[in-house]
């Protein structure tokens, strides 16, 4: 606990100021874990979460039930402590909260300090902007010796209410946390750890990555694995679940080696601290896999537990950097040692190889739906393709640009005069605000009747089925349809049912997004854009194009900025 | 009673009392050439075919779903219990998440989640829709009155904790007297949910794991890898609450390939109604490029029983054959003629030289019986055309097994490569494709599927001793591994006897040493095998509409299907049905001999149309924007002229003598110039036109005083705005705020 916190803790036991504002822009999550619990000893103290309290009748009616320390039974119908109504406004609340103080003050206690812990204040802004500034008063309010306490990732001034009306805050800045409390902060987490797996553990009698022996040993690796994270985050949490998903692998070795001499019968073996010289050869067996842990946890491209099944080190890798440590089993290994050389194919690549092939195997994350699922170019319908293409060019063209674009002439032939970006490049800079290219403007919206004629002109143009189609129907018309102007086989097939589901069906996949309400008939037609993600980045579009023979950059009217 | 003429009403509620008209009745429509109880057999036997083609698809389905449907329920038996070790160092309890993919979007498979769930679990098992959404408190409380509503729904008072607290849930957990071990709330539709909403929900929900096991089991349908969704929607303060595991549901065209050629091409299972080449190929193309699902396919097989049995009474027969006293009765007379002259015109063919006089002589009693036969016939031959199939594919999968490239890219190559780079096909759908090819295969040897067979011959008169030696073993073992029925009914059993001579034969050869003599030999067998292979495939894959001469009761054949109901072209549609309505209604005549009898005089001039087709070839003469009050003056003129002429008409009826009008002279002209190049009507040539049109209607009726004349100015008002609202409802017009009495047109350079 740094001494910011130890300040805000002695206040509060003291004479606290009626209203603190916490301000921790990296964790303030870890902040909370380590101040509620240096509060509970003469305080009653409830902590809220803003988000979870999303209405003005949950935030009273959680931080009287937690002051009375009252848990609704479903028996009685989830009654609140309170018997008078309560939650229905802020008066009532008031009175609420002095009939709890006299209640426990009757209750033996003499002199009861309440504390209420507003966990997210921002959101309480967006819900109820009203109720900021009477909790900030509440003291003043209730004549009661309470102490609001806000803590927060935002800062008061884009927090506080206009014109002035709420109290000013006790500020307390939470300074970014060092190497030093991450550090202090795991190994209370491994004192934890080891107090409760403990007593699965002494069943059985096998040892378990977090036995106490093993401190110095855990210490040793928290102190490798925050100097190659520190660098990137240090958020205390982040870290904390990067070495909970590596650290049971990494000491396995270990344990397994310990495991296998109590199975050949050395049962007086103890489980020994791990000498320096093993955890060295530990650190350089694991040390890409931490970057690598880094690269895939923190954005949560998986979870730790995925993350630490697909990352066990297999017995071959281990026994190459000597890390099998029961001698049974070691001749075995040794063997299939080999094997393994085919892949570390000649001599003279070093080690640093494998750590790039261990980073490369990081950028093509071994989750398993990434191998399983189809990329869109094979799992959608060619039509739907086709509109995905469409819809990107509807929203990152600029309307004038159709014409140009698809515009045929009355011979048929495309009439594409595209401005010769070159000379407009060496005109004389325009005055004005600069242009923001489209692509970091994001989709525009479109009409509907835009992305069908622009489906419209792809399908002629790249649709060879459409084609062939056209070529059969000369012949016979089978289904009594005659098309004689070109392209108008094109428009009766691109406004179809099966067009517009497609496009429905599209939507309901977040591929393309409706930006009008979907029961106005009137007005204005419907509004799609390109939808987030995947569907509006260039690289997937590009890739549609490819496999349905567009040139796709030929049709963009800023391509210039695509590359 | 409604009164229809208070001013002060805006809208009337008519209520419907019941119907005057009979429930239409279910099945087919009677036809004259049905057999007694025709249209009840046919009725029956459509449901039964197709019931079994559901059946078996959904079958195909359900075993394709069992492994990953189990995989789920495993992933959601361990999810709170996996990993002690790493679970219990994390920062703060993750909510697990199970994402599955499902690109069918059918309800199948989540509902066998569910049900395995519920059932074998003893889990409780929650839904949450992208309704329910709306805002974090509906949210909540649907989640939470999810879970509790199977003890009593949850009655809040203001005194007691809100229906859309957490809390409530929580108390109901605890209040379990055997605790469910996990809360699944599985959450349809993923992406349609405001991630807004969502990504407070599960805040609320994780801040409350472990102490009510909650489990989100969400479906997304987007064929992106579940993930990926997660990461472009949600940030990540949310994705670090979560415990993210995802699921893929096979689908996509492969699984829908796989399918057709599982229920239409397989020789364990025979189709009551074996579809053409015409429902496949349009089957092929629309998944290929509208939808690839399970549902579309189901929908498509459906419809291609439906038409088959509605149109052909002979489809009664498909299953039963009616007794010889039901085709006895004069009721099914017709039916008989034809049956009859069916038969006998393929007995003529069969024995044309023999006796003619006793041919036309079937008689009735025997009549189940060779009907009976010919099913049994046309059975055999569509099993005989799908062993060809398969013997084709075993003989290209054994060339690609030895290396060889197979009969052709259309068959696709190794498993290997298969995955690696899809070949440039011109289908989809290549397996498919090959059975429709087999299915058209003609005498004319052109067709793709004769060349196919042609090229095997090449290929395995090729073949070396060794390699003809294994082919003879993989081919004999492939027929003996064919079903009891098949077998005895193909006489595979005779092939099997030959094809074992020759593997003597090459077995002999084989084994004695070396000799110049042997490899003649073998090489003589190669060729008499590839020469019998290819004459038993040309045997078996004959073209079906000669197997019998009933064949179109089992066989669809090159009947087109019916793609335009379906799949109608939506503007095509509306713009046909403004410009020739009468095409429409007159649809049921078509076929009749009731064609209207002054239908031939003027059928299109413009006054017989309904008010709106008149107003819409109003419409298509002006200009960009329409000047509503010429518009409305030249529909005047034209109901003016409708008005004149209904009188003649009447009148003519009356008295036959009466001329024919002069009306007729000005019905309108400037359509057909108007059609190529819409020209503005400038308002001078407009108000001319008007004046004009406006003296012929005072004219016309000016024998009916002023009284009607207003009156009738109220009617063709009245008219005006039902037809433009109508218009105006299609989408055809387009208001502005410029210009308050103009609108805009939406529709241009139609084409009649």
């Amino acid at each position: 606990m740094n001494s910011s916190l130890n300040q805000v803790v002695s206040l509060l036991e003291f004479s606290p100021p009626p209203f603190i504002f916490l301000n921790d822009p990296i964790a303030p999550k870890f902040t909370l874990q380590n101040l509620l619990p240096a509060l509970k000893s003469n305080t009653r103290l409830v902590h809220v979460d803003s988000i979870s309290c999303f209405g003005p009748r949950l935030l009273y009616d959680t931080i009287l039930n937690g002051l009375a320390q009252h848990t609704p039974s479903w028996d009685d119908g989830c009654k609140n402590w309170s018997q008078d109504i309560a939650n229905d406004s802020f008066d009532s609340f008031l009175h609420a909260l002095k009939a709890l103080h006299t209640s426990l003050s009757e209750n033996g206690s003499k002199h009861l300090r309440l504390i209420v812990v507003i966990e997210k204040p921002e959101r309480l802004r967006e819900r109820m902007p009203d109720v900021i500034v009477p909790l900030t008063r509440l003291a003043e309010l209730t004549k009661l010796d309470i102490c609001v306490i806000f803590v927060s990732e935002a800062r008061w001034q884009d927090i506080r209410p206009p014109l002035g009306a709420a109290m000013d805050p006790y500020y307390v800045d939470i300074p970014v946390p060092t190497k030093e409390v991450i550090i202090q902060h795991l190994m209370t987490v491994f004192a934890s750890c080891s107090t409760t797996s403990s007593d699965v553990a002494t069943a059985s009698n096998t040892p378990h990555p977090y036995d106490p022996i093993l401190i110095q040993a855990y210490r040793y690796f928290v102190q490798v694995l925050v100097d190659v994270c520190f660098l990137y985050t240090n958020d205390p949490h982040e870290i904390q679940y990067i070495t909970a998903a590596r650290w049971p692998g990494f000491i396995k070795p270990v344990l397994d080696g310990y495991r296998m001499n109590v199975n050949e019968g050395e049962e007086d073996t103890e489980l020994e601290p791990p000498a320096t010289e093993v955890l060295l050869r530990l650190t350089r067996h694991f040390k890409p896999s931490l970057s690598l842990a880094l690269e895939q946890l923190y954005p949560r491209l998986t979870n730790a537990v995925d993350w630490a099944r697909v990352n066990e080190s297999t017995a071959v890798a281990l026994a190459k950097d000597g890390l099998v440590f029961g001698e049974a089993e070691m001749e075995d290994i040794e063997e299939e040692e080999p094997v393994d050389d085919i892949f570390q194919s000649s001599p003279t690549r070093p080690r640093a190889s494998k750590r790039i092939q261990d980073q490369k195997a990081a950028l093509n994350p071994p989750s398993s739906d990434m191998r399983e699922t189809l990329p869109l170019s094979t799992s959608l319908p060619r039509l739907s393709q086709f509109i995905l293409i469409a819809a990107y060019i509807a929203s990152m063209n600029p309307v004038k640009s159709d014409l140009r674009m698809f515009g045929r002439g009355p011979d048929g032939k495309k009439r594409r005069r595209r401005a010769n970006r070159r000379q407009m490049a060496n005109a004389k800079p325009r005055s004005g605000p600069a242009k923001i290219p489209q692509r970091f403007l994001g989709p525009s919206p479109f009409p509907l009747e835009r992305l069908i004629a622009i489906l419209g002109a792809l399908v002629e143009e790249n649709d060879p089925i459409a084609g062939e189609l056209n070529q059969l129907e000369d012949e016979v018309p089978a289904d009594g349809l005659d098309f004689r102007i070109p392209g108008e086989r094109t428009d009766y097939e691109v406004t179809r049912v099966g067009v517009y589901a497609s496009i429905a069906q599209l939507t309901s996949l977040r591929l393309l997004v409706r930006t009008t309400a979907t029961d106005k008939l009137d007005g204005l037609s419907a509004m799609f854009k390109c939808g987030s993600g995947a569907a509006s980045s260039y690289e997937t579009i590009l890739g549609l194009a490819k496999g349905l023979d567009i040139q796709l950059p030929d049709l963009l009217w800023d391509n210039a900025a695509m590359s | 009673m409604v009164n229809l003429d208070n001013s002060n009403e805006t809208v009337f509620y008519i209520p419907f009392e019941g119907s005057d008209e009979e429930q239409p009745e279910i099945g087919p429509e009677k036809s004259e050439l049905d057999a007694l109880d025709g249209q009840k057999m046919r009725w029956d036997a459509y449901k039964t075919s197709w019931v079994k083609c559901l059946n078996r698809v959904q079958a195909l389905v359900h075993t394709l779903y069992e492994p990953v449907v189990k995989e789920v329920v495993e992933k959601i038996e361990i999810a709170y219990d996996c990993d002690p070790e790493i679970l219990s160092a994390l920062p703060y309890p993750e909510l697990p998440v199970i994402a599955v993919t499902n690109p069918s979007t059918d309800s199948l498979f989540l509902s066998s989640v569910i049900s395995k769930l519920s059932d074998e679990n003893q889990h409780i098992v929650a839904h949450l829709y992208p309704s329910d959404c709306s805002n974090i408190s509906n949210a909540m409380k649907s989640i939470i009155s999810g879970f509790t509503s199977i003890s009593g729904a949850f009655k809040g008072s203001s005194r007691s904790l809100a229906s859309y607290d957490i809390g409530v849930l929580e108390s109901w957990y605890q209040a379990q007297d055997v605790p469910p071990s996990k809360l699944v709330l599985l959450l349809h539709d993923f992406e349609q949910f405001d991630p807004g909403v969502i990504q407070d929900v599960i805040h609320v929900c994780s801040l409350n794991v472990p102490r009510i096991p909650l489990i989100f089991l969400v479906s997304l349908s987007s064929s992106q890898s579940p993930s990926s969704y997660f990461h472009t929607a949600y940030p990540r303060s949310t994705l670090k609450q979560l415990q993210l595991k995802s699921v893929v549901v096979p689908g996509g065209p492969q699984v829908f390939e796989d399918i057709i050629l599982k229920t239409f091409v397989d020789l364990s299972f025979d189709p009551d109604v074996v579809l053409g080449p015409a429902t496949l190929e349009h089957l092929t193309e629309y998944a290929a490029r509208f939808n690839h699902s399970v549902d579309a396919l189901l929908n498509i097989f459906q419809l291609a029983h439906f038409k088959h049995f509605l149109l052909n009474p002979l489809t009664a027969l498909v299953q039963s054959t009616p007794s010889a006293i039901a085709l006895e009765d004069t009721a099914s007379s017709t039916f008989c003629d034809i049956l009859m002259t069916r038969l006998n015109d393929s007995m003529e063919l069969d024995s044309d030289t023999e006796n003619q006089n006793n041919t036309k002589t079937i008689p009735v009693l025997d009549m189940p019986k060779i009907i009976d036969g010919e099913r049994n016939k046309f059975r055999s031959r569509v099993r005989e055309m799908r062993l060809s199939y398969r013997l084709l594919r075993l003989i290209h999968e054994f060339l690609l097994a030895r290396g060889y490239k197979g009969l052709g890219p259309h068959w696709g190559g190794s498993p290997s490569t298969l995955n690696a780079t899809p070949l440039p096909t011109s289908t989809a759908y290549p397996r498919l494709q090959i059975f429709i090819d087999l299915l058209q295969r003609d005498s004319s040897e052109n067709s793709q599927a004769s060349k196919d067979i042609r090229y095997a011959r090449i290929l395995l008169a090729k073949l070396k001793p060794e390699e003809l030696r294994a082919f003879l073993d993989d081919l004999i073992q492939y027929l003996l591994g064919l079903p009891d029925e098949v077998f005895d009914e193909l006489d595979i059993s005779d092939v099997v006897g030959v094809l074992g001579k020759w593997l003597e034969e090459a077995d002999a050869a084989y084994t004695v040493d070396e000799d110049e003599s042997n490899d003649v030999a073998v090489k003589k067998l190669a060729e008499r095998l590839a020469k019998w292979i290819s004459e038993y495939l040309r045997t078996l894959t004959n073209s079906l509409e000669e197997a019998s001469p009933l064949w179109d009761v089992w066989y669809t054949g090159m009947a087109p299907f019916p793609s335009e109901t379906v799949n109608p072209s939506v503007r095509a549609s509306v713009l046909a049905g403004l410009l020739r309505p009468t095409e429409f209604t007159e649809a049921n005549d078509v076929d009749g001999t009731g064609s209207k009898p002054n239908a031939d005089e003027d059928d299109d001039s413009l006054w017989r149309l309904p008010d709106t087709s008149i107003l819409f070839h109003r419409y298509l003469e002006s200009g960009k924007m329409i000047n509503v009050y010429d518009w409305f003056e030249s529909f005047h003129a034209v109901l003016g002229l409708q008005r004149r002429e209904e009188a003649k008409e009447k009148e003519k009826k009356s008295s036959p003598n009466t001329r024919k009008g002069r009306g007729k002279s000005t019905s309108p002209k400037k359509r057909r110039t108007a059609l190529k190049s819409p020209v503005k009507l400038n308002s001078k040539g407009k108000a001319r036109e008007v004046t004009q049109e406006d003296e012929d209607a005072a004219e016309g009726s000016k024998d009916d005083g002023f009284a009607d004349d207003e009156k009738w100015k109220l009617v063709v008002q009245a008219r005006f705005i039902r037809a433009l609202h109508e218009l105006d409802f299609l989408g055809f017009v387009k208001h502005t705020r410029r210009k308050p009495d103009h609108v805009l047109r939406t529709v241009f350079e139609v084409s009649e």
